[in-house]
């Protein structure tokens, strides 16, 4: 009993001493302070009801308390001052692994996403990023070329073709008549020839200036 | 501390790959003349043109015109620009080919142009025309031009190298690599 009694005092002198330290929080403190000075109550409340029940000569109740509640307490009280109040092993890896990811490591994860963002937002804008501004004032030279130059349209001529055959003295003469003509106009630095029309009679001359020629075959 | 430090060294090695790629994108070294030319980025109406920065952006007097780039030493004393290259867009309705083909026909009506060839070339994996012509419609001076045609659409996009004739062939790579850097969207 006194061996419990000391223990708990001892755990409350360390409970003290890391308090003062700041190892812990004060409502940690408070917390397990209360608990252990209950504990240490109950402790002393079971101490003095043994005494008057030895006084009165009757037996005392430490006998008929279960072993192996007491281990359990003990254990779990155990567990509770490595959980709460001393500091975990380095070898622990268990109590590692609940380890959250603290503030240093957040602020560097942190910096890294951040530095990679600029890093890539900067290259991006650098490579699409149009430096000329394209104004008219920038301009150093004039360029005068052009693919649509002024020329005017062309209109293909309008050939008409007109084929008669006349019946001369047990023969025949065929007449092909071309009438040509242009429209083309508008330009100054471009005026076609314009082709003459010149309607053929149907005699056997042949002229290509008017674009009509005469065949006669031999009968 | 252990990743603190793996942190550290991520960040330096961030920063040392983006200034390599930085430092080593816009750079090549001209052999002819030994001087470092960089390339410059410039874009208009969804066409983006890479070139060096010998070259410099330029104004063009054709309202067809998106965006135009002259050779800096041929920069005459009036400000023109003698061997340039210039991107127009023009919209139209039809067949490609045949828009293409009747403002050629209506060039080689005027004696001021002669077509010296014209074909299908690639250009940045599709298929594009391309007119090679000369001019004499300035003060005299023979011009001549190579103009490269791209559908988008509706609209025909031409680029045009233009050069005196004699330099025409001078500056032919230079301009053939600035094209094929040329992105029209």
């Amino acid at each position: 009993m006194s061996n419990d009694k000391e223990k708990l005092l001892s755990i409350m002198a360390s409970l003290e001493s890391d308090y003062n330290h700041g190892k812990i929080s004060k409502e940690k403190y408070l917390y397990f302070r209360s608990k252990y000075e209950d504990k240490l109550n109950a402790l002393d409340a079971r101490e003095a009801t043994s005494r008057i029940r030895s006084m009165q000569g009757k037996p005392s109740n430490d006998s008929k308390q279960p072993k192996k509640p007491a281990k359990y307490d003990k254990k779990e009280e155990q567990d509770l001052v490595q959980k709460y109040i001393i500091n975990p092993k380095k070898g622990d890896k268990k109590l590692k692994e609940r380890t959250p990811m603290d503030s240093g490591t957040f602020k560097l994860v942190a910096i890294l996403v951040l530095a990679v963002g600029f890093t890539f937002g900067a290259a991006v804008g650098v490579f699409n990023f149009d430096f000329e501004s394209l104004s008219d004032a920038n301009a150093v030279a004039i360029v005068t070329d052009t693919a649509f130059p002024d020329v005017a349209d062309i209109q293909v001529n309008n050939t008409v073709t007109n084929t008669s055959t006349t019946d001369v003295a047990g023969g025949y003469v065929e007449t092909v008549q071309d009438t040509s003509g242009s429209s083309s106009q508008g330009s100054s630095s471009y005026t076609p020839s314009e082709p003459t029309p010149a309607p053929s009679t149907g005699g056997g001359g042949e002229s290509p200036e008017s674009g009509s020629s005469s065949e006669q075959p031999a009968g | 501390m252990k990743i603190t430090k793996i942190g550290i060294a991520i960040i330096v090695i961030a920063i040392l790959v983006f200034g390599f790629i930085i430092v080593n994108n816009v750079q090549f070294n001209n052999n002819s003349s030994n001087e470092t030319v960089t390339m410059q980025t410039i874009s208009k109406c969804g066409v983006t043109i890479n070139y060096p920065s010998n070259w410099v952006y330029s104004q063009a007097t054709s309202n067809d015109s998106v965006i135009a780039i002259s050779k800096q030493n041929q920069i005459d004393g009036l400000e023109v620009g003698q061997v340039n290259i210039n991107v127009e867009r023009r919209e139209f309705t039809g067949d490609f080919a045949n828009f293409v083909n009747k403002s050629y026909n209506n060039l080689q009506a005027d004696p001021a142009y002669n077509m010296v060839s014209s074909g299908e070339v690639d250009f940045n994996g599709e298929t594009a025309l391309q007119y090679i012509y000369t001019s004499n419609s300035t003060g005299g001076v023979i011009r001549e031009h190579k103009a490269i045609w791209v559908e988008r659409g509706n609209n025909a996009y031409v680029i045009l190298y233009s050069a005196p004739i004699d330099r025409f062939d001078g500056n032919l790579d230079a301009a053939d690599y600035i094209i094929s850097h040329i992105i029209i969207n």
